[in-house]
């Protein structure tokens, strides 16, 4: 019997035995990931455990959420997580650089077949490459940074399939946004959810990290994409990609022909309460947000600059563009991007997770409504617990930006 | 409650379906470096004076999905702040589960135990007869049984205890 690219993937990090869902194995990590958030709680667990790490090549630390902190214990969480890095000697560290997910794979570190474990629930990301991708706590993630290893139960996988082409207008996020209308918060919960078909195949990095990246709004625990069709680019060349066999054993198929998709948006308070764009022409807005490990990369910021280009933000709206990386932010200002943003009205903070989760840089106050581009719209995600997130690709938060209601980016572009 | 005590007995706080990470400690609670302090603004968003007025051995029962979300182990470490005796839903997002009994928390599925409890109820978890009993209407429902592996982390009173009993013997094994 075929196993899956996961089944096969773990198994090579447990004991090399051809390993089946339901399984519980002790697996050898990669990659283990601290960020900022979960360091006050890792400190304690790991000077518990015994304070030395298994190697300090194989650790990653990093400040994503507080970056740069915005209140005095954030700092001093901040300022700790750097004495940590430079006490053990940890290769990557990374300060103001990004989200970690972008950065795991912009970087080069995560690559085809390896294990990540990180302290962030939209780990799931690294799929995008061919990685395991694991979110846990911060002293599961402890135990990693000590022994190395962390324990698992083997999961089924859940392969979606896609096929067709995309209309204009309509985005990776679209197609995860209907995948969650129809199929729910739930069902992938303690699943790989495998993307492959002929339109997963032809994806770009940005639109797989953005599937992958919603994949944890689908309730999985790791995801796995099809290797892209023809070269793969530069920085996923270096590792051969692991793929499922002919006659694997998926739990559940689910296809999608994303050739009839329309451009669609989540309301509040669940990632899955869906419905076409025009269906919420009456809402407005107080705030556009391109910003998230969902949908922020350099392209996400090229196809809202497409849309913005000689065009101005609405009156009372305020636009903020938190570009997911320091190397998107960086590109974007060379190729000319960030100037056509800044020139329709916008605010572009430094790199990271941004507004995302209700911190800093652009906190929601009562009643305040929020387009996004990121991945979930929970009660009180954006700041106060009457302001209210809709969830969009960034084509529909530019359009929106630009009418100062929530808009179908095809009214706009013509 | 410890795991030699078969039965955890509490007053019940009821919560709905998809309770999810931001609403048991939002965010900016999250940064906050006082456990204590952090602990007061639990299910702040839908129950205001829970992490004020939640008495240590308290249950929470809730709908499915409990703890969606974010990887934030303070969601489950504010439970374990108040004293919370265990925590019963219809069913758990994955990441809170592990995070709960990683910190020795009793995190106990059992399809069905919204519609048995009211809010203020005491019930009982009867955790070797493997069942939720409400003495005020004599309603029951059972409790999914947990893997050894997930009994043996309990009992060791959490993943750390957990690790350190595993390296110092071969008792622990998987």
């Amino acid at each position: 019997m075929g196993q899956t690219a996961v089944e096969k993937i773990l198994s090579a990090h447990a004991d090399h035995r051809p390993l089946s869902p339901g399984e519980l194995v002790w697996a050898k990590v990669d990659w283990a990931c601290i960020d900022d958030v979960q360091w006050p709680i890792f400190k304690g667990a790991f000077a518990e455990l015994g304070g030395t790490v298994f190697d300090r090549e194989k650790v990653i630390v990093i400040a994503d959420h507080y970056s740069p902190p915005s209140t005095v214990d954030e700092a001093h969480t901040v300022g700790e997580l750097r004495e940590f890095a430079r006490k053990h000697q940890i290769l990557h560290a990374y300060f103001d650089q990004g989200v970690k997910h972008q950065v795991f794979i912009e970087s080069g570190l995560v690559g085809p077949g390896d294990l990540l474990v990180a302290t962030d629930s939209h780990t799931p990301t690294a799929g995008a490459v061919g990685a395991i991708g694991i979110a846990l706590g911060p002293t599961e993630v402890a135990g990693a940074f000590v022994y190395g290893e962390v324990w698992l139960r083997v999961p089924g996988t859940i392969r979606i399939l896609l096929r067709g082409t995309l209309p204009p207008m309509v985005f990776a996020k679209d197609i995860a946004l209907y995948i969650l209308q129809r199929e729910g918060t739930r069902f992938g919960n303690y699943r790989v959810i495998e993307f492959a078909g002929t339109a997963a195949e032809r994806m770009t990095l940005s639109e797989r990290m953005t599937l992958c990246n919603m994949a944890t709004e689908m309730g999985a625990k790791a995801t796995m994409f099809v290797p892209p069709h023809g070269n793969p680019p530069r920085h996923e060349g270096f590792r051969k990609p692991v793929v499922s066999d002919a006659d694997a054993v998926f739990e559940r198929e689910i296809q999608v022909d994303v050739g009839t998709l329309e451009p669609l948006v989540a309301a509040p308070p669940s990632p899955s309460n869906v419905d076409v764009v025009t269906k919420f022409r009456d809402v407005k807005i107080d705030q556009a947000f391109i910003g998230s490990c969902a949908n922020a990369t350099y392209d996400d910021l090229v196809i809202a600059a497409e849309i913005l280009k000689g065009a101005r933000v609405a009156k009372g709206v305020q636009f903020i563009v938190t570009p997911s990386s320091a190397t998107a932010y960086y590109r974007a200002l060379k190729e000319g991007i960030l100037e056509v943003l800044l020139s329709a009205g916008a605010v572009v903070t430094n790199p990271g997770c941004g507004a995302c989760p209700g911190l800093h840089m652009g906190v929601l106050g009562p009643g305040q409504v929020r387009i996004s581009s990121q991945n979930r719209n929970f009660i009180g995600r954006g700041g106060h617990p009457s302001s209210q997130i809709y969830l969009a690709s960034p084509a529909v938060v530019a359009a929106s930006a630009i009418t100062g209601h929530i808009t179908d980016p095809r009214e706009v572009v013509s | 409650m410890n795991a030699t005590g078969p039965v955890i007995v509490g007053r019940c706080w009821v919560f709905g379906d998809d309770i999810d990470t931001d609403v048991i400690i939002p965010s900016k609670y999250v940064a906050l470096r006082d456990f204590t302090e952090m602990a007061k603004h639990a299910l702040e968003p839908v129950e205001p004076n829970f992490g004020t007025q939640c008495r240590p051995g308290d249950i929470v029962v809730a709908g499915k999905s409990f703890g969606i979300g974010s990887s934030r182990e303070a969601a489950a470490l504010v439970f374990k702040v108040l004293g919370v005796g265990a925590i019963v839903a219809e069913s758990y997002a994955r990441i809170f589960f592990r995070n709960a009994i990683n910190n020795g928390l009793y995190a106990i599925e059992a399809p069905g135990v919204r519609s048995i409890v009211n809010p203020g109820d005491s019930i009982y978890i009867d955790l070797q007869g493997g069942r939720v009993f409400n003495p005020s209407t004599g309603a029951e429902v059972p409790i999914v049984p947990w893997p050894p592996m997930v009994l043996a982390l309990v009992q060791a009173g959490g993943l750390v205890p957990f690790l350190k009993s595993r390296r110092g013997s071969t008792a622990a094994q998987l």
